[in-house]
């Protein structure tokens, strides 16, 4: 009866100090009431405990070796692009080298062919840039295969 | 290090600093977390949000406290706010779950269910849960449990004693 009274006293009451005093001196000693509360230990075999959380990973508010290597992110990108525009200006200058450097020597090769379905013919005159040009003519062993092709003569 | 030292390196902006002085007190706020919202997952998230905050806010910490209570009491406040949202998210997806699914949303208690720690925990209100989780698993005191749920001591003696006498029905009606 006394702790109806007093729980009824704590909600009628609308000062805190006087709530706070029955609190503290009846709830949280009375032993009825503390009769109708589980315990502390009951209520910690109902919850998780950090004991219970051994082989639990680890938390990470963030990375601390990110944060270095996030620096060094951007000069790696710098560096794949620089390396990407280098490789792209030097394709390019290299083309234009192929295309428009020093023309390559325009030859002349005079040949007579003398039966067609033989398929025999002779180099009467090569040059390579207005100059005598020298025939190589080779026969890698399989029949019907002969090339030829012309050379510079040194000087 | 000690743990002086390491708030005097994190205020200046050391990470590496902070993560050792949270090391030490992680699994004491992740399983606040836990028991507060009954599940792993979203207990981690709460735990590196309230980790997230502590660093932010480490420049308002007063010296005089204790560190892993200031940050415990982080947790807390972040683990309502999330089971605030919840309730609210949950309350306005019930009310359009048949339309969009054709079938009942699951309320507050059929999320927490199949997590079978804290399950009973789960079935108090926020506030009282909150309240039990921070006195019998951290040992606060009213006063703190006050200070951490922004009430007045008493309130938090009520909840304190409410969640007690909740739990015991519980379990007598679990038997």
């Amino acid at each position: 009866m006394k702790c109806e009274w007093v729980r009824i006293a704590y909600r009628v009451l609308p000062l805190p100090p006087w709530r706070a005093f029955l609190l503290e001196r009846h709830i949280d000693r009375c032993p009825r009431c503390q009769a109708q509360a589980l315990d502390d230990e009951a209520i910690l075999s109902l919850g998780v405990t950090p004991a219970r959380l051994h082989g639990e990973p680890p938390l990470r508010p963030f990375a601390s070796e990110s944060g270095r290597s996030r620096g060094f992110r951007p000069a790696w990108r710098y560096a794949f692009g620089f390396f990407l525009a280098a490789a792209i200006l030097g394709g390019a200058f290299a083309i234009w080298r192929g295309v428009s450097g020093e023309p390559l020597p325009r030859g002349i090769v005079t040949v007579s062919e003398t039966e067609e379905d033989a398929r025999i013919f002779a180099v009467l005159e090569a040059q390579i840039g207005g100059e005598p040009a020298r025939p190589v003519i080779f026969a890698p062993g399989q029949p019907g295969m002969t090339i030829v092709w012309f050379e510079k003569i040194q000087n | 290090m000690s743990e002086e030292e390491l708030i005097r390196c994190a205020r200046l902006g050391d990470r590496d600093a902070f993560a050792g002085l949270v090391s030490a007190h992680e699994k004491k706020l992740l399983a606040l977390c836990w028991n507060m919202l009954g599940d792993r997952e979203e207990a981690r998230d709460a735990a590196q949000d309230a980790l997230l905050q502590a660093f932010l806010n480490l420049g308002r910490f007063d010296a005089g406290r204790s560190f892993v209570r200031w940050l415990l009491g982080i947790g807390a406040k972040r683990c309502l706010d999330r089971l605030r949202k919840k309730r609210t998210f949950l309350r306005y997806f019930q009310g359009h779950a048949n339309e969009w699914l054709g079938g009942a949303a699951p309320g507050p208690e059929a999320v927490a269910a199949g997590e079978d720690a804290g399950r009973l925990l789960q079935r108090l209100p926020a506030r009282e849960r909150a309240a039990i989780s921070l006195a019998v698993f951290e040992g606060f005191n009213a006063r703190e449990i006050a200070a951490a749920l922004g009430c007045s001591e008493s309130t938090a003696r009520v909840h304190l004693f409410n969640a007690r006498v909740k739990l015991k029905k519980e379990v007598a009606d679990e038997m």
